[in-house]
């Protein structure tokens, strides 16, 4: 190798390194400048302001902590939440898996109006959904009822785990259903070999939109669930919508990081690249 | 995975009756309250046990009172701070039921017609508080140009002015053309927020349109939406059009608030009771100066109503009327700021100068006409 190609090889590797460095220290940046903002307004001391010029509060206190937790039932809120996410997630997943397999790989009159009838809890403004939900909840008995909740909530996070799982139905080949046939596969080595893992990224993704949107649901939660329930955008509402107020709002969102982290983390082991190799059949 | 199935469903099976909620099935039978005493009152509420109250913020007064309630009366009071919009469509939502699930609730001008016209509250009210006479007579009448029929308990009345960055600005406009002229000299230095998210921002089309359109009199005492009136609120959006250069519009109160904290605003449109409460909090610096100008601005409070499907009138009603003590009214005060609605008492909570508040605060026009404004203003100006 010549001295004028280690050259320029040198000063590629060195404009990558800077380039690589430098979206490093953005996405650094991106995420842990606003964390370090929540923290800071979390812990600003009431009687002393964090204003204009100053970079950083003058002194800090647990005050508004104490706040919260002494005037909402925020742990018991995320008790709920996070009892009613992953029943819901499991309702969704079982009630979408066969409808689902129909739609992914079925041929019937009238699919594509089934398929967008799906989406209408998510088309539609989610307080009409809920009134009109709530009507009907109402008559089975389901308002104010725990196992109201998780029925709503999945009914709200349903047309996302039926829509993606319906595409990775879709998206499966006929040719391998045919290789695993022609090699003797019955319907359970059908369903273990080929099925569950093409669709596993897509029950993935499904599971995570399904369960987001249950942690997130207000509308339907409000109506049918409080005053017997509370679950997390309910007490939310309070403090990020009309009545934001930072130092709160630091608080609250600094409590609801801290599970999601850890369903991130949970997350990120599941999608191991097994899974994904699998969906393209090369496990 | 059969297994896992397994656990879950009987998971789900034990922890349904550990979280089922509920209240009873029936209504209480409909019992004349203003046949009543007050003793008599107090002893219905103490039976009836249990109250749920609906408000949208200032969480630590209402949670606060709940508690003192429960302790002076043994009635368990549960207090939900929700949203004002859906707590307006969760009565509604429930107004056809025989029994609701809420007892009492806070509720705001923006909301109120659509639950009144359906008649969701209970009517007798001014009949049985015995100091209601007391509250803020002009609250009593009418919210924000809704009749009140006596079915609403005035809470507490709050007033928005200007609020400013003393070291900037030196001679806070009071006229409407000197605020103007301020604005234009320093853009970008006064902000307002969207009026869908907040009243404060009302408050300041409010004023554009009394100033622009020919004064807020002819909107006075009606009822319903005069098309005629609102003909000329184009000459508004215009000119609010033209000025986009020079302000900035908000998220909310609160922001607003936010950004003369951080320095971007010299000055913008705030509730004293909003002031008052980032004052406490440290979210606001300890020198900024609330004032309503000579124009006026406008200022009125919010009410609470006992909802008539409600299977605990007695102890809603007992609430109500606690909230409206002179010592509740008080604390309210110290704790969040808003003004006592009750007449006959004083609160040592004064951001604004009672004469202040007297000569230069504005009643809203009626609701309707709200209503108009917002939407149009959305239309007109913040989708253009």
């Amino acid at each position: 190798m010549n001295l004028y190609t280690e050259q320029v090889l040198k000063r590629r590797r060195r404009i990558i390194a800077i380039v690589t460095a430098f979206f490093i220290v953005m996405q650094l940046l991106w995420v842990f400048v606003p964390v370090i903002f929540a923290v800071l307004w979390s812990l600003v001391d009431p009687d002393h302001p964090w204003s204009y010029p100053d970079a950083f509060p003058k002194s800090l206190s647990l005050e508004q902590w104490k706040y919260v937790f002494e005037y909402t039932n925020i742990l018991r809120a995320l008790a709920t939440s996070y009892t009613i996410a992953p029943l819901a997630t499991l309702l969704a997943f079982i009630l979408s898996l066969p409808t689902a397999y129909a739609l992914g790989r079925k041929k019937f009159i009238g699919k594509q109006i089934v398929s967008n009838l799906i989406l209408l809890p998510i088309i539609l403004p989610g307080m009409v959904v809920a009134l009109f939900l709530s009507r009907v909840f109402s008559i089975l008995g389901l308002s104010q009822k725990f196992m109201g909740l998780v029925v709503g909530h999945c009914l709200m996070g349903m047309p996302f785990m039926l829509k993606i799982l319906t595409t990775s139905f879709a998206s499966i080949p006929q040719d391998i259903i045919d290789a695993a046939e022609n090699l003797g596969a019955d319907t359970w080595a059908k369903i273990r070999h080929v099925f569950i893992p093409m669709v596993l990224p897509g029950l993935f993704a499904g599971t995570i939109f399904t369960f987001i949107t249950s942690l997130e649901e207000f509308n339907l939660t409000f109506v049918i669930g409080t005053p017997s329930f509370e679950t997390v955008p309910t007490i939310l509402y309070s403090f990020l919508g009309y009545h934001f107020i930072r130092t709160n709002a630091a608080v609250v969102s600094l409590i609801l990081m801290v599970p999601n982290i850890i369903m991130l983390l949970i997350a990120e082991r599941m999608m191991k690249t097994d899974y994904l190799s699998a969906s393209l059949g090369k496990m | 995975m059969k297994k896992i199935l397994a656990i879950l469903i009987i998971a789900i099976v034990l922890c349904a009756p550990v979280f089922a909620g509920g209240k009873k099935e029936a209504a209480a039978a409909e019992k004349d309250y203003t046949a009543m005493t007050f003793d008599q009152l107090v002893e219905e509420a103490k039976a009836e046990g249990e109250m749920v109250f609906y408000t949208w913020w200032g969480e630590n007064h209402w949670v606060e009172a709940g508690k003192e309630f429960e302790a002076k009366y043994g009635i368990k009071t549960k207090v939900i701070v929700g949203d004002a919009q859906a707590n307006a469509n969760k009565v509604i939502s429930e107004g056809k039921q025989a029994s609701g699930t809420i007892d009492a609730m806070m509720i705001g001008g923006d909301y109120l017609k659509p639950v009144m016209d359906l008649g969701l509250f209970y009517p007798d009210t001014y009949k049985v508080l015995p100091d209601y006479e007391k509250l803020a007579p002009n609250l009593r009448e009418y919210v924000e140009g809704i009749k009140n029929n006596g079915e609403l308990v005035p809470l507490y009345r709050n007033q928005t002015g200007i609020l400013y960055n003393p070291a900037k600005v030196k001679n806070p406009p009071q006229s409407w053309d000197d605020l103007v002229a301020w604005i234009k000299a320093n853009p970008k230095r006064f902000g307002f927020n969207d009026p869908s998210k907040g009243g404060s921002g009302q408050s300041f089309i409010h004023a554009a349109i009394g100033e622009i359109c020919g004064g807020l009199d002819k909107y006075r005492g009606d009822k319903e939406l005069d098309p005629a009136k609102t003909a000329n609120w184009n000459l508004v959006w215009d000119w609010m059009n033209s000025m986009e250069d020079y302000w900035t519009y908000t998220t909310s109160n609160n922001d607003s608030i936010s950004r003369v904290n951080s320095g971007e605003f010299w000055m913008t449109i705030a509730w004293d009771d909003d002031t008052q409460v980032n004052l406490k909090k440290g979210s606001l610096f300890k020198d900024a100066v609330l004032y309503v100008p000579e124009f006026g601005l406008a200022g009125g409070g919010d009410c609470a109503g006992v909802v008539k499907n409600s299977e605990n009138k007695a102890a809603a009603l007992l609430f109500l009327h606690f909230l409206t003590t002179p010592e509740q009214q008080i604390k309210m005060n110290e704790r969040i700021g808003s003004y006592l609605a009750r007449t006959d008492a004083k609160g040592k909570m004064m951001l604004l100068p009672e004469e202040q508040r007297q000569n230069n605060g504005v009643a809203w026009i009626p609701a309707p006409y709200k209503v108009e404004f917002i939407n149009q203003f959305v239309k007109n100006v913040l989708m253009k």
